[in-house]
């Protein structure tokens, strides 16, 4: 089952929407796009930010976490953390999984964080996938730090 | 020749929902092999009808990719870990590449 909540620092927050940005003003054009990455924490109470590599050859509109990226989920639970989501932007779309998004989804255990700037300010979204169905989880608290 | 296997995400659900399970062979295919035994059903999960890896799948040897150590003919250390995990992908085109690098599907 994956966390009901989702509980984040400010400053935990401020790095992803950092990495967002980084995604959008890559040095190379073609690497410009989607970023993603991974919190790591217990009881959807978030730790960690882990970015990741998108090695997507079309990262404006898909992203694939890095093979050697995948490594940190075994080394998240060494560490006696969950993976608490996998999260990653939609530079100008809503963030709401996308069909692609929900069919590639093969994390039941992680919440999918969606964050997005298509407004200029970032919003930060988070669901539930298990099998085809979406369910957004509405408890999702930027605290303080 | 015993190892841990673990399995992260969606992969779970094929042995029982542990994430991490003990399995005996001195290949990466007898590892799957002796898993299936006990999971009927398991094999499929990680490799296609041609018996390839799947390329949602990504399975380490350690470390180390074994689709770059030989596939499932890549040997396994005694009291190794091989770790089967799913790739994380999405985006906003269907169908567009979504697996594991490089690799169609």
């Amino acid at each position: 089952m994956p966390p009901s909540r989702l509980r984040l620092t400010r400053s935990q927050f401020d790095r992803l929407v950092a990495h967002m940005r980084e995604g959008l003003t890559h040095p190379v054009p073609q690497k410009r796009g989607e970023v993603c990455g991974l919190l790591a924490g217990r009881d959807g109470v978030v730790e960690r930010v882990i970015p990741c590599e998108n090695v997507s050859p079309t990262p404006m509109t898909n992203y694939n976490v890095a093979d050697r990226d995948l490594l940190h989920v075994p080394r998240i639970e060494d560490e006696g953390l969950e993976l608490v989501a996998i999260y990653h932007s939609h530079p100008v779309t809503v963030p709401y999984p996308s069909p692609t998004d929900v069919a590639e989804a093969r994390y039941p255990e992680a919440l999918y964080v969606l964050l997005s700037l298509r407004h200029g300010a970032p919003e930060l979204k988070a669901y539930a996938i298990a099998g085809r169905e979406v369910r957004e989880v509405t408890e999702v608290v930027i605290g303080e730090g | 020749m015993a190892v841990t296997v673990r399995l992260p995400g969606s992969l779970r659900d094929a042995v029982g929902g542990t994430t991490k399970v003990e399995a005996s062979g001195h290949t990466l295919a007898e590892v799957i092999a002796d898993l299936d035994r006990r999971y009927p059903g398991f094999r499929a999960q990680i490799l296609d009808e041609r018996g390839a890896i799947r390329t949602y799948v990504n399975v380490f040897i350690g470390e180390k990719d074994a689709r770059e150590l030989g596939g499932t003919e890549a040997p396994v250390p005694e009291g190794g870990e091989v770790m089967l995990i799913p790739a994380m992908a999405g985006g906003a085109q269907i169908g567009a590449p979504g697996g594991p690098q490089g690799r169609s599907g």
